[in-house]
């Protein structure tokens, strides 16, 4: 089993649009995937339309009691682990009890005979949270708009890195919501996609993913392929065989 | 994924349940589904019997558990029959033919399924719960059923509770469930008009300790006929071999029952079935000699070397060539007045037996049977032990074969009345019988190859280079056979022994008392 962690310290960088869209692709492709919404605007469980159980909390999440708590999607082979407003605190509960720094992982490791794929949809700060969620995870996934400001906190993030002693090879990078016609974005491709952090596939900026926050799904979940769909199957692929997944 | 199936049945059909649900929860319908599967399996069930199934759905095999879950999946649409190496090279392929050996795999089964998924959804929108309506039709057997409607439950992780309402409603309409045990396949095929695993190539009745031998000989005998007159259509159609081996055990096993107990039976009538049923042994025999040698085809290339085989290859060609010509010359046997007679006659005699007393019956007939059996199993017992003791490795192959006659005698004596002793005692006693049966069986096996061998290099006329390879491969082929023969030979002694142990005679003892 395998932990990717889809996490900036900026928002409103289509993070949440990749989780989703990149859990759906796995899915798609047979891996049995478990989404778990880390964050306690808990967008992504917006977009699966689905809401914690009553009785959840981030204690519960902490504690290691999972299984009640995961809600299968209307997608084969998708659950969701949905957030719960208690998650603001998440980075507090985590220094309280002096956790491990890989308290995340050895949480979901409980999982492992049951999913092939854990994505986490991180918050979009710097805590403790993100010092675990470095720690645990096998692949930490960065959505970058190219301009100089996300350049600057994926620097910042890359820091928090050489901090906690993780290895900078676990750091991915993709270019989103890229709109080609704007030359700031241009420029700042040409010069970073040489890195071998960044990946070669980009996720433009489209109204369809938008839109998401009406539809309730997906991009993949429709009867006809669309562009947005291509792109993040492509960005999966891509994803699979830097991480070596298969 | 838990799921629960429920019986659709009556008029209303699911509208009640409909009516409550959707004053519940919204409802989303999926455009209805239909799916043709077509399910394969060899005449004795063998893949059931190892918990699988082989399913063609669309353009492609599966391989799946007695429940559905898919195994193995691999492209390919054979049609009615077909012999595992008739499929694509692979592990399905493989895995089949490990499984079924020989025999071909014939359509007994065409589910035509008709699925409507409906998903039930909260005020989210969200998904909570999953029915699929099924129903659809069984054909097969010479029948087309209409089964009855299921309607499928499916639960969704984390939303138990709303599973459960639904659970709920639907005991609240009083729709019943369907049992665990039973599968669609399995309702499929009752609802053709069979049982799963309704035929197998073992003998087994069920014989009460207090019948008399009439009761017993025409219950013994129908059972032969039906193991017959099931392998019969098979034969005709020639779609494996082993039809006719099934065939022709049925027969041998009848006429061992008959020379064993012809005294018990009345009069002169008994000595017309026991002709008939030579002629019907006779008329059967030579395709399944041949069937026999092309079986083994694979074997005899191995045991020649590389330059011999080409012959042999041709040896083969003209071996299939007779089949065929014997086989026609069967078929017009099996399709004459004498056969449809012999077997209407045989089964009304049968039937009397116990009715009626007919002229010139014995009082033997309304003895108890299980002291007969007795009787006679401890006479065979006692012969065999007698006869295999004066004989050694070294004695003549006509002594050898007549031990093993025999042994076949005394073994179908034990399948006839295994149910009026203890099981694992019987058990262990055919096991031992087996252990020599093998020996002397193996030993057969090739002193009639050998002979055939033998003859057929006698036959071959001409100086054709054709002729040349022919006759040096079967040389080999004598050869190598008569190594064989004599290794199996030389194991006589020690096999008899193991049979004929002090202690297997004392235990012989105690299960026939």
């Amino acid at each position: 089993m395998k932990i990717l962690a889809l996490y900036c310290s900026k928002g409103g960088v289509g993070k949440t649009a990749a989780s989703v869209n990149l859990a759906y692709a796995a899915a798609q492709q047979g891996y049995a995937t478990l989404l778990c919404d880390l964050d306690p605007q808990g967008a992504s469980s917006y977009y699966f339309r689905i809401r914690p159980k009553k009785k959840f909390n981030s204690n519960k999440l902490l504690g290691g009691k999972l299984d009640k708590f995961i809600r299968g999607t209307d997608f084969d082979d998708l659950d969701l682990l949905p957030a719960h407003f208690s998650h603001r605190n998440l980075d507090l509960e985590l220094d309280r009890d002096s956790r491990s720094a890989t308290h995340l992982r050895d949480i979901l490791m409980t999982k492992k005979s049951a999913y092939d794929l854990v994505l986490l949809d991180c918050p979009p700060n710097l805590t403790l949270l993100s010092e675990n969620v470095i720690a645990s995870a096998d692949m930490v996934i960065s959505p970058v708009i190219p301009t100089t400001l996300s350049i600057l906190s994926f620097e910042q993030l890359l820091k928090l890195f050489q901090k906690t002693g993780s290895d900078t090879k676990k750091a991915h990078a993709f270019f989103s919501m890229v709109e080609r016609r704007k030359s700031m974005h241009s420029s700042i491709i040409s010069k970073y996609r040489k890195y071998r952090l960044f990946m070669k596939s980009m996720i433009p900026y489209m109204a369809e993913v938008e839109k998401m926050g009406i539809t309730r799904k997906p991009v993949g979940a429709t009867l006809k392929r669309t562009t947005a769909a291509i792109a993040y199957d492509r960005l999966w692929k891509e994803i699979e065989s830097r991480g070596q997944l298969r | 994924m838990s799921w629960r199936e429920f019986i659709v049945d009556g008029e209303a059909g699911l509208d009640p349940f409909w009516q409550r649900c959707s004053k519940m929860y919204a409802l989303r319908e999926h455009p209805l589904k239909k799916q043709n599967e077509h399910y394969y399996e060899s005449f004795d069930w063998r893949l059931y019997s190892k918990g699988y199934l082989c399913k063609k759905w669309g353009k492609n095999l599966y391989l799946t558990t007695i429940e559905g879950d898919v195994q193995l999946t691999e492209t390919g649409e054979p049609g009615k029959h077909f012999f595992p190496r008739e499929l694509p090279e692979g592990q399905l392929q493989n895995s089949i033919s490990s499984i079924v050996g020989v025999r071909a795999l014939s359509e007994i089964l065409l589910l035509k399924k008709s699925s409507t998924q409906f998903d039930l959804l909260n005020k989210d929108g969200k998904t909570i719960v999953r029915l699929f309506y099924e129903h659809g039709q069984a054909i097969g057997n010479g029948v087309e059923e209409q089964l009855v409607p299921v309607l499928r439950l499916v639960e969704i992780k984390g939303y138990e509770k709303a599973f459960n309402k639904i659970l709920d409603l639907v005991k609240e309409v009083g729709l019943p469930e369907l049992s665990v045990e039973q599968t669609f396949f399995q309702r499929a095929i009752i609802a053709i008009g069979r049982q799963v695993k309704d035929y197998n190539s073992g003998f087994s009745l069920l014989l009460e300790n207090d019948i008399t031998f009439n009761t017993a000989a025409g219950r013994i005998c129908l059972q032969l006929i039906r193991d017959m007159e099931a392998n019969y259509p098979g034969v005709l159609a020639d779609i494996d071999s082993e039809f006719l081996h099934d065939f022709r055990v049925a027969i041998r096993r009848t006429r061992s029952f008959l020379s064993q107990f012809k005294k018990a039976f009345p009069g002169e009538e008994i000595q017309f079935f026991q002709n008939e049923l030579k002629w019907l042994g006779s008329l059967t025999g030579p395709v399944r000699d041949l069937d026999v040698y092309l079986l083994d085809k694979p074997k005899y290339m191995s045991m020649l070397p590389v330059e011999l085989q080409p012959g042999l290859e041709e040896f083969f060609i003209d071996l299939e060539k007779m089949r065929f010509r014997l086989l026609e010359e069967m078929h017009k046997g099996l399709m004459s007045e004498r056969y449809s007679s012999l077997m209407s006659e045989w089964k009304i005699f049968l039937k009397n037996l116990e009715e009626e007393r007919p002229e010139g019956q014995t009082v033997d007939g309304d003895q108890l049977c299980r002291p007969m059996a007795i009787k006679k199993i401890r006479k065979r017992f006692e012969k065999i032990l007698k006869d295999g003791r004066e004989l050694s490795s070294q004695s003549p192959n006509e002594d050898l074969h007549r031990l093993r006659i025999q042994g076949k005698k005394l073994r179908y004596l034990l399948e006839f009345f295994s149910t009026l002793f203890i099981e694992e005692e019987i058990e262990y006693f055919r096991k031992q019988l087996k252990k020599l049966q093998n020996n002397l069986g193996d030993f057969n096996d090739i002193t009639v190859q050998l002979e055939m061998l033998a003859q057929s290099q006698k036959a071959l006329t001409g100086r054709s280079k054709r002729s040349i390879a022919i006759a040096a491969a079967i040389g080999g082929l004598i050869t190598h056979l008569s190594e064989e023969h004599e290794k199996i030979r030389k194991k006589y002694e020690e096999v008899f022994d193991t049979f004929a142990s002090q202690k297997n005679v004392e235990k012989f003892h105690d299960t026939l008392s």
